[in-house]
């Protein structure tokens, strides 16, 4: 701002100035819904790929979280909303300009995929006689064994979708510099699949399947590198309110998070472990997904906090 | 009809009477306002302006609460003004990340709230309470589309604005110096 211009608001008697509209609970809703589709996704691409067969106990578990995962999430979201009795509003439209109404009806849609993979894909604590009967669930479950294929594109899609909502949610509202741009839906996609694949090397007991779950994170990891990089070159190049905003990720009051917890810790570190790991130098250890896990957590609190702290239109 | 108000900012003491009359006409809840009065000092001295303002909801026509609202609860009233159905309100408080203009506060019942340009006195031709109490009549609420209205008069003078107009959202409140 003009060095020379001092403003003074009445408003700001209110608190409302420099107040942050959204808290804990969005960053926790993001950070599930986008480590959702991550599991789903890759227990999909799975599926698809290398045949159901080569899904394992880990991925049937991770896969069976996804609804549980999915609706902590959205009990973030409930306990976020201020006018809690009209939360079937979201329900009652869909307004195609409004990522936030669309990505209700996603939440919604995911469900039933989810659900009816569990039924083809179960862990084994889960298989019983109930698969073989021929009430409701038994039928249920052959249809989905049947139309595997068809639910697995489905889940791929479903994920992507999901992913990349939680990264539009932000970046459509266009009022905060670090969120106005496009290639928030690109990073939270990337950053989404990441954590779903760090959370089944988590539970993965098979070495194969570990093996094959580290490479795939380490592509994705470099992967949400290169969009990390985009997204800051861009705001850097912009105009001051940008570069503010960038400048409180990397060398402002955000920065010790970013760099350090979320960049270094969360994924530079982590990928030279798991590449390490592969090339025989290190055990697979489960701090390396923790650690890919809390970096993800944490790049959403600083993209939804940092982003509430620098306005692009000053009032 | 497009509904619009202009404020004369050569006009206003920043008395603050449109923000109290706002206050008792919505019965407006303690800390929270619907409008309120910018004091914007340029320049060094002994070069320097002073310019006040009375400032509130932007009743967009392009406006960015309306397109992220999921529930369609903020609406454009085809009358020029932004409302917002109360009813279809969850508080997810999209549209105040959205709004250029932080105009948007939650009321403690829940919902968001903001100005409505006090349409339930405009549909009955009585002029908003803000601009019935302005002592120096700065500000003017009318018929955009009415050539003999008093905004109109005022919306052919040069030194129109409106705030933040990068932010391309076609606000219906403008100003004049």
């Amino acid at each position: 701002m003009d060095p020379h211009v001092e403003i003074e608001s009445t408003r700001s008697l209110a608190g409302a100035l420099g107040a942050t509209n959204w808290g804990w609970e969005i960053p926790v809703y993001l950070f599930l819904g986008g480590l959702v589709a991550g599991l789903l996704m890759a227990v999909c691409v799975v599926a698809l790929v290398r045949g159901r067969e080569r899904v394992t106990e880990g991925m049937r578990r991770g896969l069976l979280a996804t609804p549980v995962l999915l609706s902590l999430g959205m009990g973030a979201l409930f306990v976020d909303l201020t006018y809690k009795l009209h939360v079937w509003r979201f329900y009652t439209a869909f307004k195609a300009a409004a990522p936030m109404s669309w990505g209700s009806w996603i939440l919604l849609a995911v469900y039933p995929v989810m659900a009816l993979l569990v039924l083809a894909m179960p862990p084994a604590f889960l298989m019983g006689a109930w698969r073989e009967g021929a009430g409701p669930l038994g039928r249920l479950t052959r249809w989905s064994e049947a139309h595997l294929r068809g639910l697995a594109m489905a889940g791929l899609a479903g994920g992507a979708a999901l992913g990349v909502y939680t990264g539009v949610l932000l970046s459509a509202t266009g009022a905060q510099p670090l969120w106005s741009s496009g290639a928030l839906g690109a990073l939270f996609l990337a950053s989404g699949a990441s954590a779903g694949v760090a959370a089944l090397m988590l539970v993965e007991r098979d070495h194969d399947a570990k093996e094959l779950l580290s490479r795939a994170d380490i592509g994705l990891i470099a992967a949400e590198l290169v969009v990390v990089g985009l997204w800051l070159a861009a705001l850097l190049t912009q105009g001051p309110a940008f570069r503010a905003a960038a400048g409180l990720v990397l060398w402002g009051e955000y920065a010790p998070v970013f760099v350090g917890f979320v960049l270094f810790g969360g994924l530079l570190l982590p990928a030279a472990l798991e590449a390490l790991a592969l090339k025989g130098r290190a055990a697979h250890s489960r701090a390396v997904p923790a650690l890919v896990l809390l970096g993800g957590m944490l790049l959403r609190v600083v993209i939804v906090y940092a982003g509430q702290a620098v306005p692009l239109f000053p009032a | 009809m497009r509904r619009v108000m202009i404020i004369d900012e050569s006009r206003c003491v920043g008395c603050e009477a449109c923000v109290l009359a706002c206050k008792n006409e919505n019965d407006v809840p303690e800390g929270m306002y619907r409008d309120w009065v910018t004091q914007e000092a340029r320049g060094t001295f002994p070069e320097l302006s002073l310019s006040i303002r009375s400032e509130r909801c932007n009743h967009c026509q392009d406006a960015p609460c309306v397109t992220n609202c999921p529930t369609g609860a903020s609406h454009y009233r085809g009358d020029g003004t932004v409302q917002i159905n109360r009813a279809l309100c969850t508080g997810c408080r999209a549209c105040i990340a959205a709004c250029p203009y932080g105009a948007r506060f939650v009321h403690p019942d829940g919902y968001v709230d903001k100005c409505t340009l006090c349409v339930h006195r405009l549909d009955r031709g009585q002029g908003t309470a803000c601009e019935e109490v302005c002592p120096t009549q700065a500000i003017a609420v009318g018929d955009a589309d009415d050539p003999t209205s008093e905004v109109a008069r005022r919306m052919r003078r040069a030194s129109l604005y409106v705030l933040q107009p990068e932010a391309a959202t076609r606000p219906n409140v403008a100003y004049v110096r």
